[in-house]
């Protein structure tokens, strides 16, 4: 993953696994990789005030392509998850240039958070803590955030653009139901689908058990789309199966530890002229210009840019 | 809260917005009003260096371009709260989110009895808290001072620590507008003994208010792009 931070890399290499990843792989029911079973889930967790409290640590898929039939994306024709992206005939153009052309300006290698409902499908997951008024979100990658306020204010106006978004939510008896405007241009995947920023976002966030939330998303963009499109997923509790090692033996269990994107970001240095990037084809990480990473000399892994060139 | 236990719930942020260049008093520079600082101990308002890392410190000045902060990176702990961006502050019993403006940093901050975590290093440290009476204690530890990742500086003057920086914050909301924050740091590598800031926060009551963005390396990469590679903090001008 782009923009992978280096102090997660150092933390990583003190776990004898990787990180707690979506248990059992995508879609798989159960336990995990280890097959350590999954203890059984009990009821939803509540609030002091009764409503679903959505605290704690949430991996849904890993969506790397939403359009290869697997994202989630609800085929209108047959109710299934396996639809694509409704591009108009120009954004479709425009989508499959990026991909070949321009993986540069993926959000991720520079550290940008995704956006809504890019994010949730990211490969390490995201925290919750909830309060009455708000629910705030970390992520792992890039170390994004995202609030999300439940006191009825109004939006921002539509001039702020923002990559998160401005979100706002309500409950619909145990349903969070979160109205997201303000986007910023961006990505739906990590494989070029970008989206204009007309992009307004309905999610709803549907506890099933204490450790499974439904959530569907539905995406309008009048801009890029020939009509609004529903984007669904399952949202697991993360970090009950495949612990890292580094909390196994912990009594308070798993926590999700700070991403440094900014401060460990080597990528645009490494990513080629003819990618948009600032290296010489050819000669990866020659050419970046004076200040354009203050980055310390590669070691451990090294940049990590998905679409750059290959790792030594 | 239902707890019993005060509520730190709000968007605040520091009305002194001198303290992200200079803790210590200072007086104007370009783009930096004068200010008393915010060192309460020692009582001379300046931070007790070994005579060894006052002069790394004024080496440090020299080449204040190199702020941290300026190239957008993690401010640390205890500047992150006095940057001038407004945070927001997310309560549970057991578990704080603290999400901040600057570059979506946000801090963890556990209040379910556990203890640091072994062998990393954050940028913002490990934040293990509990109450003191009315006053939410945190303990802040495994703080970063790698060279080759840039370790965080105190503010935009070039004040520093080592890897052996302990941070005790002491945050006490005293009215429906304002949370007293104090910190104490304690490095033996640094300095000759232990020093504590008090920053004044004051609570956002605008109307609508809320924490936006502030993606500052695509501010910086921009920069590069156009050729102005060495970016520098207008502080450098001076």
């Amino acid at each position: 993953m782009a923009g992978f931070a280096l102090v997660l890399l150092l933390a990583q290499l003190l776990f004898s696994q990787a990180p707690a990843q979506n248990p059992g792989g995508q879609g798989a029911p159960g336990g995990g990789r280890g097959g350590v079973p999954a203890p059984p889930a009990g009821p939803v967790r509540r609030t002091a005030e009764g409503k679903p409290d959505l605290t704690g640590y949430w991996i849904g898929a890993t969506k790397t392509n939403i359009n290869n039939g697997r994202g989630g994306i609800i085929n209108p024709d047959t109710g299934m998850p396996d639809g694509k992206i409704p591009y108009k005939p120009e954004w479709e153009a425009k989508a499959a240039d990026t991909a070949k052309n321009h993986m540069f300006d993926e959000p991720y290698a520079h550290c940008l958070p995704a956006g809504i409902p890019t994010n949730l499908g990211l490969q390490f997951g995201f925290q919750i803590v909830q309060d009455k008024n708000t629910l705030a979100w970390g992520w792992d990658t890039v170390g994004a955030t995202r609030l999300i306020y439940l006191d009825n204010r109004k939006h921002v106006p539509d001039s702020i653009k923002l990559y998160q978004g401005d979100s706002i939510g309500h409950w619909e008896g145990d349903t969070l139901v979160v109205d997201t405007t303000s986007q910023t241009a961006g990505w739906w995947d990590a494989s070029g689908a970008v989206h204009s920023d007309a992009v307004h976002v309905v999610e709803k966030f549907t506890p099933k058990d204490e450790n499974t939330i439904a959530y569907e998303a539905l995406v309008e963009d009048p801009v890029a789309l020939t009509r609004p499109m529903t984007v669904t997923d399952t949202l697991r509790r993360n970090g009950i199966t495949n612990v890292p090692l580094a909390f196994k033996n912990r009594p308070t269990g798993y926590e999700q530890t700070e991403t440094a994107c900014v401060e460990g970001e080597r990528d645009t240095a490494l990513y080629t002229e003819s990618g948009g990037g600032f290296a010489k084809d050819g000669v990866p990480g020659q050419a970046a210009p004076p200040g354009a990473v203050s980055s310390p000399p590669p070691r451990g892994g090294g940049g990590r840019g998905r679409g750059g060139p290959p790792q030594q | 809260m239902p707890d019993g236990k005060p509520d730190l719930t709000g968007i605040w942020q520091v009305l002194d917005l001198s303290l992200d260049a200079n803790i210590e008093p200072h007086t104007a520079s370009w783009g930096v009003h004068a200010g008393q600082g915010v060192i309460i101990d020692p009582p001379d308002g300046k931070i007790p260096y070994l005579p060894a890392s006052l002069a790394k410190r004024q080496e440090n000045y020299k080449n204040r371009a190199k702020d941290p902060v300026a190239h957008c990176y993690k401010p640390g702990v205890p500047r992150i709260n006095y940057v001038p961006f407004p945070f927001q502050i997310t309560q549970t019993p057991a578990w704080i989110q603290v999400t901040y403006e600057f570059v979506h940093n946000h801090r963890n901050i556990y209040l379910n009895g556990s203890t640091h975590l072994p062998g990393i290093d954050f940028f913002n440290g490990d934040s293990r808290a509990k109450w003191d009476g009315d006053t939410l204690v945190v303990d802040v530890t495994n703080l970063n001072d790698d060279p080759s990742l840039v370790p965080t500086w105190f503010d935009a003057s070039g004040n520093y620590h080592s890897d052996a920086l302990h941070v005790v914050e002491r945050w006490t909301r005293t009215s429906m507008d304002n949370m007293t924050y104090r910190a104490t740091m304690e490095d033996p590598k640094v300095f000759s003994r232990p020093w504590t800031i008090e920053v004044l926060l004051y609570r956002h009551k605008e109307p609508n208010f809320r924490i936006l963005e502030y993606e500052c390396q695509i501010f910086k990469e921009k920069l590069a792009r156009e050729g102005k590679g060495n970016f520098l903090r207008i502080v450098e001008a001076n």
